[in-house]
């Protein structure tokens, strides 16, 4: 059959030049690099020019909902076999990343054998989230037994079934979001599979089925659980000794560290208390948390919800000596007599920040100034560098802790003060003349404000 | 002005347009190019680098863009301020004075972590330099007796005094300090951004081009960034028309492109 002739070519003057023709092929990809696969092979048809350009590109992206068309057998067969011909066809020794936001079905074979595809061509990062509306869904055994893959995100409301046999030897970074896990087994069965673990992440898993949650990797560098579900009957075995960076937010649980944590420089420690706690509970828990907290007290940097720890265990922080500590950050309302004691755990500290609370004018003995200690706290006289006060209130007792930090305080350097709201309101103006005025015991002291 | 032990000198480089307009710019700015980077550093740098695919028009946009990234990422962190180790939330104390409209103030600093604004007062009355968000002039308040409120003493011994200003005058000082923080900081640097990319199709290529040419990474990054935002929500017709790329496909052949990723279309 006879070619149908060419569309006229249009006669180029200057400005109507291919404006993108001066750029190489690298840069084109480069930009089809930040689009979605749809997309980026939608552009395939633009000119005989990027015809194939998106062929070399290293990552697959696949969403399922970029469709207009209402979702059903046939579009999901659709969707399947685009995905399945971009991995096969891609020209690259290996694909970098497979990335697929799935809200169909799940378990259906085609969506299944398009992760597996990944899987076969050697893929490094793999990042699944299965959507809210699926139901059931299971993950092809392949992703348990990659030789290749390095990154491995999960995420999706379903029973995360870890097959017998695992063996994922690059493994380094794992998060699991959303997930009910299965059993003690199945996540042991997990772990023991990527003995290189460096950096877990849970957030928000369902802790319900799990007794015990055996966390032994040794090379593991970074740990996080961020509002585990059903915990507090979960007993979380820690035993990490190289960790560095540990941060846990969400309910207590029946923490067992083993070791003291030698390498941690930085631990965010963020409970939340339920509302109603029967004190059994609470007295259950006693021992652990301080034995939890006591075992990360070679610690450098923390962030901790200083309020709720208050309300489970008044005065506990005190029993502690953070030996190392150098930086700390407290959140949450909590009675800030207790500042003293606290820098007394922290000889080494030199940066503190902290919020003024309301908790103050809510002190029992009303707002009468309170004595703060003659011995001066060892950090204050020999280390502490930086302070921020947050959220501030221009209360007596407040106006005192300054004096006191700005008195004693040997080598501050720099007192900051957020949250004085407008710059000219009389409230900002007052409290600022007034803390300036106050003596400072460090010549070099600077003090800053902030409106917010 | 005299110079500071600390501080090397100031280095400048010199470019040539296109169409032959000279750009003189600090060597820290240049830096932002590989290409001027290693020309410099294989001392083909003299007289001037000429850069021969670059309009004046575009190279005056592409130094704009260096010199705010420039003065975004020299600060420094005092000594012995944690910086890099404590990951603190918002409103950390390891943050720097920053100038407010990005040039960047070379004469404070100084050595050995005292922060530039020491107050130093005679008989211990204190006195605090505001500090505001954004640019807006500072006010030194007086103290009640008179005593003059800043003396900024500078690393090689060289004190300079401030005026004595009475409440309510406003003054800028050579460095005035943001108040806010490195996130706040960030912020300011991407709202530089996206502004900076607002323009016409075509200056977006033309800058891509020359970012290209002088291997700046991070603003081929930023306008791969956005000519992918553009043509995302763009038909294949819309594309075509803005960066005017010519269709060659014949009707067949389109159509069969079109049908070996159908789903590319939906």
């Amino acid at each position: 059959m006879a070619r149908a002739p060419k569309r006229a070519r249009k006669t180029p003057d200057d400005d109507g030049a291919d404006r993108l023709s001066d750029l190489p092929d690298g840069i084109l990809c480069h930009i089809l690099t930040f689009l979605d696969t749809k997309y980026a092979v939608a552009t395939c048809v633009l000119s005989t020019r990027w015809k194939d350009l998106f062929l070399s590109l290293p990552n697959i992206v696949l969403d399922d909902s970029l469709t207009r068309k209402r979702r059903n057998k046939k579009v999901l067969l659709e969707f399947a076999k685009f995905g399945l011909k971009q991995i096969m066809l891609r020209d690259v020794p290996h694909i970098n990343k497979f990335g697929l936001r799935c809200n169909f079905n799940f378990k259906d074979p085609a969506i299944q054998t398009l992760v597996c595809a990944a899987i076969w061509r050697n893929v490094k990062e793999v990042d699944i989230c299965v959507g809210k509306r699926v139901v059931t869904g299971i993950l092809p055994p392949e992703v348990f037994t990659s030789r290749t893959l390095v990154v491995l995100k999960l995420r999706g409301r379903v029973k995360l079934d870890v097959p017998e046999f695992v063996s994922l030897p690059k493994l380094k970074v794992m998060l699991l979001g959303d997930f009910i896990l299965a059993s003690d087994d199945s996540m042991r069965r997990l772990f023991r599979g990527c003995k290189l673990l460096e950096d877990l992440s849970m957030s928000k898993c369902n802790f319900w089925l799990v007794d015990v949650l055996d966390l032994s990797t040794p090379l593991l560098r970074k740990l996080s659980f961020s509002y585990p579900c059903s915990i507090v009957e979960t007993k979380l075995v820690i035993d990490t000794p190289n960790l560095e960076f540990f941060e846990y937010r969400g309910h207590t649980a029946k923490f067992n560290l083993v070791k003291k944590l030698k390498s941690l420089a930085r631990a965010e420690i963020y409970f939340v208390t339920a509302p109603k706690l029967k004190n059994s509970f609470v007295e259950d828990h006693r021992e652990n948390v301080s034995e939890f907290i006591n075992k990360l007290c070679g610690v450098k940097s923390l962030y901790l919800s200083i309020d709720s720890l208050e309300a489970m265990y008044p005065g506990c922080f005190s029993l502690y000596v953070f030996e190392t500590l150098t930086a700390l950050e407290l959140v949450g309302a909590f009675n800030l007599q207790i500042l003293p004691s606290i820098l007394e755990s922290a000889p080494q500290l030199e940066v503190l920040i902290i919020p003024i609370s309301w908790l103050i004018y809510h002190d029992a003995r009303g707002e009468a100034p309170y004595s703060l200690p003659e011995t001066v706290p060892v950090c204050l006289a020999k280390h502490l560098r930086n302070i921020k006060f947050k959220y501030f209130r221009a209360l007596e007792s407040v106006f005192q802790l300054v004096k006191y930090f700005l008195q004693n305080g040997k080598v501050m350097e720099r007192m900051i003060f957020s949250g004085l709201g407008p710059w000219d309101s009389d409230l900002s103006l007052s409290a600022r003349k007034k803390i300036s005025m106050f003596p400072r015991c460090s010549e070099t002291c600077e003090i800053v404000f902030e409106q917010y | 002005m005299p110079s500071y032990t600390e501080v090397t000198e100031k280095k400048m480089v010199v470019l040539r347009s296109s169409d032959q307009v000279i750009f003189e710019i600090d060597e820290s700015v240049a830096f932002h190019s590989q290409l001027i980077k290693n020309a410099i550093e294989d001392d083909c740098a003299e007289p001037a680098i000429h850069v021969p695919n670059v309009t004046s028009k575009i190279l005056a946009k592409v130094i704009e863009y260096c010199k705010r990234h420039a003065a975004a990422t020299t600060d420094k962190v005092p000594d012995g301020t944690l910086a890099t180790t404590d990951k603190v939330a918002d409103g950390t104390p390891a943050t720097t004075d920053k100038v407010a409209d990005g040039t960047l103030a070379t004469t404070d600093k100084v050595v050995d972590g005292t922060p530039a604004t020491t107050n130093k007062v005679a008989n211990g009355t204190p006195a605090t330099t505001n500090k505001v968000a954004n640019g807006i002039p500072t006010t030194t308040n007086k103290v009640a007796d008179g005593t003059p409120t800043t003396t900024n003493k500078v690393a090689d011994g060289t004190p300079y005094t401030t005026e004595k200003v009475s409440v309510g005058t406003t003054y800028t000082t050579e460095k005035v300090a943001v108040g806010t923080t490195d996130k706040v900081a960030d912020e300011d640097l991407k709202a530089f951004d996206a502004e900076f990319v607002k323009v016409d199709e075509s200056i977006l290529v033309e800058l891509m081009k020359a970012a290209n040419n002088l291997n700046i990474k991070c603003l081929v990054e930023l306008i791969c960034q956005t000519l992918a935002e553009a043509i995302k929500d763009m038909t294949v017709n819309e594309v075509r028309q803005a960066f005017k790329i010519e269709n060659d496909f014949t009707q067949q052949e389109e159509e069969e492109v079109q049908k070996e990723n159908a789903w590319a279309y939906e």
